[in-house]
């Protein structure tokens, strides 16, 4: 077809590229619907071929649906005068990585036997998880406190509320700090 | 932060700059992009074939394919054109978050694209003239493509004046883009006597081909005798053809 020929040429190497690189991220152990994505997209997913996809564990998504409300309720045109001092990003991460730690020692725990050590790694998970999880109702408490924020004012009760859930998520690290420390 | 796709669609239709912000981590750059691909593709298949509608048959799965292509391939070729502008700027914006923002904008054009096509179906019934369907797809494309392109702007630096220029620069070369690109893949409204095919031979450009669709939908057919067909000296020819020209765009 007239004209066609460099086209063809370009798009072919396009997608031997993305095939590539497609290939590359299958082998690191990125889901296969990312992989395919790389046919289309490769140029932004190559940067993910140097970086191993790390567990999402029991509480991934919980996380992700807290956030997910807590940002809506932050963009609200309503809320935009919510003093923040911007550690949500922070929080967020101590959060996934607490559920991180909590994947492999569910892995762990599935592999071990029923030995006082298991009792005591399941007895301390148990424990993590349910700090964990406080945290995440601590969000869903925020989001109440920017609700009566947009009302009432008083920000010092929103920036407490956010202070108090950053010491908690910073606990969930200090703790294991402590313990691997001694 | 999105959790299922239903939740990402809205999260894109609402605030679109929230799912650019999102993708900061590896993590969430794999987890999105699927989605935001996927998204793209359906919407436009939609209206694709809503579009292919206008000439019914084959067409209608041919425009289809090509449309979801319509929306991507100028993100391939201006993005880094578009990166480049800001360069020089004390805040230039990541590569990642410019491409992400222009995945996201791909993508919400494709669910405008989807909404869109109940009422371009009611175009279709009341506009059967070939020549006005190409106008009315036209502007359908501007009105759908222009809000994917303003998402753009939530990956570029802070708005400053001296911005203004490189802004414009930015906004007309992603139009030419795309409106080129949608050439280059005609036709996906074919002349309702045309012999369909999948592309037709790269020649002229869009801007002579929407000229003469104009004079053409007002009745001007020019001289007597003269063949409707592209002008084989526009802006980026790449063969002498025109008369042996039966296609549409």
């Amino acid at each position: 077809m007239t004209g066609w020929t460099a086209p063809a040429l370009v798009i072919a190497a396009w997608l031997v590229i993305g095939a590539g690189v497609g290939i590359q991220l299958e082998r690191k152990g990125h889901p296969s619907s990312t992989a395919i994505s790389a046919l289309v997209v490769w140029p932004i997913l190559m940067s993910l071929i140097n970086t191993i996809p790390t567990a999402t564990g029991p509480f991934s998504e919980a996380i992700q649906r807290a956030f997910h409300s807590l940002n809506l309720t932050i963009a609200d045109p309503l809320a935009a005068d919510v003093p923040w001092s911007g550690e949500l990003a922070s929080l967020h991460q101590s959060l996934i990585d607490a559920d991180a730690r909590l994947a492999m020692v569910d892995r762990l725990l599935s592999e071990s036997d029923d030995s006082d050590a298991s009792k005591g790694l399941h007895k301390a998970r148990e424990h993590a998880a349910t700090e964990l999880q406080a945290v995440l109702a601590g969000l869903a408490d925020l989001r109440i406190q920017i609700g009566l924020y947009a009302l009432e004012g008083g920000e010092q009760s929103v920036q407490a509320e956010l202070g108090a859930l950053q010491a908690r998520a910073r606990a969930l690290s200090e703790v294991r700090t402590t313990r691997w420390t001694g | 932060m999105s959790t299922t796709l239903l939740s990402l669609i809205i999260t894109t239709l609402r605030s679109p700059g929230m799912v650019v912000d999102d993708a900061t981590s590896d993590a969430q750059t794999a987890w999105l992009v699927p989605r935001l691909l996927l998204i793209t593709a359906v919407g436009g298949a939609v209206f694709g074939a809503v579009v292919g509608a206008h000439h019914g048959g084959i067409q209608v799965l041919y425009a289809a394919i090509k449309m979801p292509i319509l929306f991507l391939v100028p993100l391939a070729v201006g993005l880094p054109a578009i990166r480049a502008l800001f360069a020089t700027d004390d805040s230039a914006p990541p590569w990642r978050r410019v491409a992400m923002a222009g995945l996201v904008g791909a993508a919400r054009t494709g669910i405008l694209a989807a909404a869109a096509s109940p009422f371009l179906w009611l175009a279709w019934s009341l506009f059967r003239d070939y020549h006005m369907a190409i106008l009315v797809l036209a502007a359908s494309l501007l009105v759908i493509g222009g809000q994917g392109l303003l998402t753009l702007r939530h990956a570029l630096p802070k708005f400053r004046w001296v911005h203004v220029a490189p802004l414009a620069v930015a906004f007309v070369l992603m139009g030419l883009t795309t409106a080129q690109t949608g050439w280059v893949l005609r036709p996906f409204i074919a002349r309702p006597s045309a012999q369909i095919t999948f592309l037709r031979p790269i020649e002229a450009d869009i801007g002579d081909a929407l000229l003469r669709a104009t004079r053409s939908a007002t009745g001007d057919y020019g001289r007597e005798g003269e063949e409707w067909a592209p002008s084989s000296s526009g802006l980026m020819t790449r063969g002498l053809r025109g008369r042996d020209f039966d296609g549409g765009e």
